[in-house]
């Protein structure tokens, strides 16, 4: 038996080896994993692969959305739709189409305008839907008149709710289209949400709650509200990430404006070889707008449900 | 503080789900003076629980009434409040507003709130800890935010279902004295139901004993305080010991056996 | 031989084989007997309504034959059922009234609404009323039936037989109608089969074998997530440039949309299964390899559930959607006419059509998935109800569960 003296200080800074190269192997994977999957992408863009003609390879599609961002050629040439404000504009530049600035023709402005919709929609919906749900908590007779109108109007595929709007209100009140369709969901969504997160409350907090005097004001303010952020925060965040493909594909279906106007536009173009770069590089924009919005709101959510773990992953 | 409490023929009968009646309880019927420490005693399934719930408020009674002075229970309140065997403290909100909830829902305006807050916090020994989240504690700590919250809102009557049951040995010591503590500072009657014998000897006054939902023998435990091992060692401890390990049906071979 | 036809594999791919001897079965049926309306003309086999009630006749006699009993318990069942339906109908609005009087309120307001609407420049009504809707709109769907003939290759059937084509010139007819909606939600849910099942086993499959190995569960952590937040919906352009209006192309895209969500839903499964299970099982001595398949792989279902429905759901979307801008039958299609025709009226039974499939297809799945997590604990009392919680709402001495102290 031998014994050997350890230094703590040795100790503590092998943890922090450790620690260090755990996360450094997490961010060599994430590079790796990144790598592999843009070669995979230009493998199925190659000479030799049956997709050829319909995959631009990864560049391809970076350098078109690069070359049409501020200033798009094939967007002036479809002038009437080149800017989601166009008269506003021709006023301020006080001429013609020529004496517009140069960014009226870029995609910027399109994907702006979808960007800011969606989210004012899902803001919207989200108030709609979490003012029935919660006050459904309330007053239960609300459930009893909302749940099955709502469980029916969650079925409805978008192919079927968002032409409805369309017809309504189509051409006329683009805005409204695609902000309705999207509130719609999210409405109906939130609403869902909202009613499972009570039904996840554990029964005896309740009970704590009514020994101690909770009437139903106070069990709501202070059980109900806090102890369901956590899953409303969830269905928030499915229901963000829904709304890209959602307000989209209204613009796609017939909105003359924003992203899915573009994504239309050049669908009708998928013979040329710039078609399929940018669709795909438009496609793409929108995947990399909702993870970036998503991973701020993970943040955020973390920050205000930091009573529960997720708070010590922030370290609060 | 002068809440009578009385049972007066107590039926609680469920359904099971296959159609068949279970007696929870069956006519019980017994009185507690204010300021009373009575243990509810009796094994897993035979009524203990029920009879809390029927006296909180959480489960009516199928006949007879719980009372307290004159009026019978009804429903839920904080003139009775309670702290439950299972973790209730509420995670979202920090260990001060815990202690806070029922004075809130009470509707006490906020400097007499953080008084009693504060006061209560420091009883149970957790002032320096008012500004943590729940998941940052103990359980046994815990379990001392769910004592304070249930006695900061100012019941006559406190009841406790096995709430220290899932702690381990020294937790559970530390706490009983805790209890016993605040008990003699405030001589609020406190119901506690609990299924280990030891317990009830450390803290009761009197132990109500209940088996397949019957009151079967109502103990009255005159040894003096504090309960330490010796008084719990002498003749007359044993002797109430062993008097409840027969009410339960537990012979001396079992008891020794177990 | 009594064991035999016992066996359920007897019964199942015997019942396969029966299905598929019924066409051949039904030709040899003598010509003189009166029902025997349907001919062979060289092949093809002119299909009436007398061949599809004797085709149906001869699939359920199977299951008569072999499983007597269960069919004679279903038939009870089913017989008390419709018994006990009126009460039963009668128990549930006593019970919540709320929920049949908001149903007829909505539909009340919604034909309100229809006598208010503007007419509108358009060749229907904007906000059709319900006389409109199953009136004339529904009708009018007889113009959908076009279908002249199935070719399987070892059989092809005619239906001409069947009814007449409004579209072709033919008189409309109430069977006609029928036989659109039927075959044109025939082809969308044969679609939506087929994708799903792709979608769900590769999904499961590969969602389950990456986490086995760490490193590729690291590597393809991120990228799977990405693909999972694009918005496959506005990409429809493009796949349906990519993949063609093919069988092929709707399953593959369907698959796609069913296999992003669900296999990064599979992963958060199994990295979320307890460690106290799988710490067990290994010192119990399991290994690696059994570990993950008797105790992760298991311990992952209940959490599929979730990912599944809505992954189901999804595959309804993108199903619709696929057939809307691409193929000339199924209820996309169906929706893509009322659209052209700017037809609201229309729209909304395809809306009422594709409601009904939906929801007994998550009932379906539902009702499966309760038999595959049987295990679990259920909880009966829910944390909504602060009346049930409090129990001060019956009187009586009912309870959800028994005392458990």
């Amino acid at each position: 038996m031998t014994t050997t003296e350890t230094d703590i200080l040795d100790v503590r800074a092998a943890a922090h080896r450790q620690k260090r190269r755990r996360q450094i192997a997490y961010v060599l994977y994430l590079i790796l994993g990144i790598i592999l999957s843009l070669l995979m992408w230009q493998l199925v863009a190659a000479p030799f692969s049956p997709l050829f003609y319909l995959v631009p390879p990864p560049f391809d599609a970076f350098r078109h959305f690069g070359e049409n961002l501020m200033f798009s050629e094939r967007m002036l040439e479809r002038y009437v739709h080149a800017c989601p404000d166009l008269l506003d504009e021709l006023e301020v530049a006080g001429g013609g189409m020529f004496d517009l600035p140069d960014h009226c023709f870029g995609y910027i402005r399109h994907l702006m305008r979808t960007t800011r919709n969606i989210m004012i929609a899902v803001t919207l919906g989200t108030v709609f839907g979490l003012t029935v749900g919660l006050s459904s908590l309330v007053f239960p007779r609300i459930a009893d008149v909302v749940t099955p109108i709502a469980g029916f109007f969650g079925t409805t595929p978008i192919f079927i709710a968002a032409p409805f709007f369309v017809i309504w209100f189509g051409i006329e009140y683009p805005l409204m289209t695609t902000v309705g369709v999207v509130v719609f969901y999210t409405t109906l969504l939130m609403y869902f949400f909202s009613r499972r997160a009570a039904d996840n409350i554990e029964v005896g907090i309740i009970e704590s709650a009514l020994t101690l005097g909770g009437d139903r004001r106070s069990i709501f303010r202070w059980v109900y509200l806090p102890g369901t952020i956590p899953e409303i925060a969830g269905g928030f965040r499915i229901a963000l990430a829904g709304a890209w493909g959602l307000g989209t594909l209204v613009e796609v279906l017939g909105i003359q404006m924003g992203g899915g106007f573009l994504i239309r536009m050049w669908s009708f173009a998928m013979g040329l070889l710039e078609g399929p770069a940018a669709v795909v590089s438009l496609i793409l924009f929108f995947g990399v707008l909702a993870v970036v919005v998503d991973g701020i709101l993970v943040l955020f959510i973390r920050y205000i449900t930091r009573w529960s773990e997720s708070g010590r992953k922030l370290g609060l | 503080m002068s809440t009578v409490v009385n049972f007066e023929n107590l039926w609680c009968v469920f359904e099971h789900r296959s159609g068949q009646l279970v007696h929870a309880l069956e006519d019980v019927n017994f009185r507690v003076d204010p300021g009373e420490f009575v243990c509810v005693v009796g094994r897993s399934g035979h009524g203990k629980t029920t009879l809390l719930r029927v006296l909180a408020g959480l489960q009516p009674p199928t006949a007879g009434a719980v009372k307290l002075g004159e009026t019978a229970v009804s429903g839920p309140g904080s003139d009775r409040a309670m702290v439950f065997q299972q973790d209730t403290v509420f995670p979202w909100l920090h260990v001060k507003e815990n202690v806070e909830f029922g004075l809130r829902a009470n509707k006490l305006p906020e400097d007499e709130r953080n008084e009693i807050t504060d006061y209560w916090l420091q009883a149970v020994g957790l002032e320096e800890f008012a500004d943590s989240w729940p998941r940052e504690l103990s359980g046994g700590m815990r379990k001392r935010v769910a004592l304070a919250s249930a006695m900061a809102v100012g019941s006559d009557v406190v009841l406790m279902d096995e709430p220290f049951g899932s702690l381990d040995y020294f937790t559970r010591r530390n706490l009983h004295e805790v209890l016993l503590n605040l008990w003699f500072e405030t001589k609020k009657t406190i119901f506690f139901v609990t299924h280990d014998i030891e317990e009830a000897l450390i803290l009761a006054d009197r132990v109500i004993l209940l088996a397949e939902g019957k009151l079967v023998d109502d103990i009255a435990v005159t040894l003096p305080r504090p309960r330490n091992e010796d008084v719990r060692a002498t003749p007359e401890a044993v002797g109430i010991f062993k008097l409840i390990l027969a009410h339960l049906g537990i012979t001396e071979e079992e008891a020794t056996q177990a | 031989m009594n064991l035999l036809v016992r066996s359920r594999k007897f019964f199942w791919i015997g019942y396969l084989v029966w299905t598929l001897l019924i066409p051949w079965l039904l030709l040899q049926f003598p010509k003189g007997l009166p029902f025997v309306t349907w001919s062979n003309e060289g092949g093809d086999i002119v299909v009436t309504w007398s061949y599809i009630i004797c085709a149906w006749v001869l699939f359920l006699a199977w299951p008569v034959v072999f499983r007597r009993d269960r069919v004679k318990e279903r038939l009870v069942k089913m017989g008390r059922g419709i018994v006990a339906g009126p009460s039963l109908l009668w128990a549930g609005m006593r019970r919540s009234p709320l929920f049949f009087v908001s149903w007829g309120v909505l539909l009340l307001a919604w034909q309100v609404a229809s006598y208010l609407a503007p007419p509108g420049i358009l060749e229907h009504p904007l906000v059709p009323g319900w006389d409109y809707v199953f009136g004339e709109t529904l009708w009018r769907m007889n113009g959908d039936w076009t279908v002249i003939g199935f070719d399987f290759g070892f059989v092809n059937f005619q239906v001409h037989e069947l009814a007449p084509y409004p579209a072709y010139g033919g008189e409309g007819t109430w069977p006609a109608v029928f036989l659109a909606i039927v075959f044109h939600s025939g082809m969308t849910l044969f679609r939506l089969l087929c994708g799903m099942a792709l979608g769900f086993s590769l999904g499961l499959t590969t969602g389950l074998a990456i986490p086995y190995w760490p490193w590729l569960r690291q590597t393809w952590w991120a990228p799977l997530n990405f693909l999972r937040m694009i918005p496959l919906l506005a990409a429809i352009p493009w796949l349906q440039f990519a993949l063609g209006s093919t069988l092929t192309g709707i399953t593959l895209y369907i698959a796609f949309g069913v296999w992003t969500t669900l296999v990064v839903a599979t992963m958060n499964a199994v990295a979320n299964v307890p460690d106290r299970y799988i710490e067990s099982a290994r010192t119990l001595g399991a290994s690696r390899a059994r570990t993950y398949l008797r105790v992760i792989v298991p311990g992952t279902i209940p959490e599929l559930r979730t990912a599944m429905l809505l992954s189901m759901g999804g595959s309804w979307s993108l199903a619709i959607a696929a057939e809307f801008l691409g193929f000339p039958t199924g209820l996309g299609y169906m929706a893509a006419v009322a659209v052209q025709e700017t037809n609201t009226a229309r729209l909304v039974i395809v809306g009422f059509i594709v409601a009904f499939y939906s929801l007994t297809t998550f009932y379906l799945l539902n009702e499966g998935f309760k038999k595959a997590v049987s295990w679990m604990p259920q909880r009966t009392t829910k944390g909504t109800d602060i009346a049930k919680v409090a129990g001060a709402a019956g009187a009586g001495g009912r309870a959800e569960t028994l005392e458990d102290n």
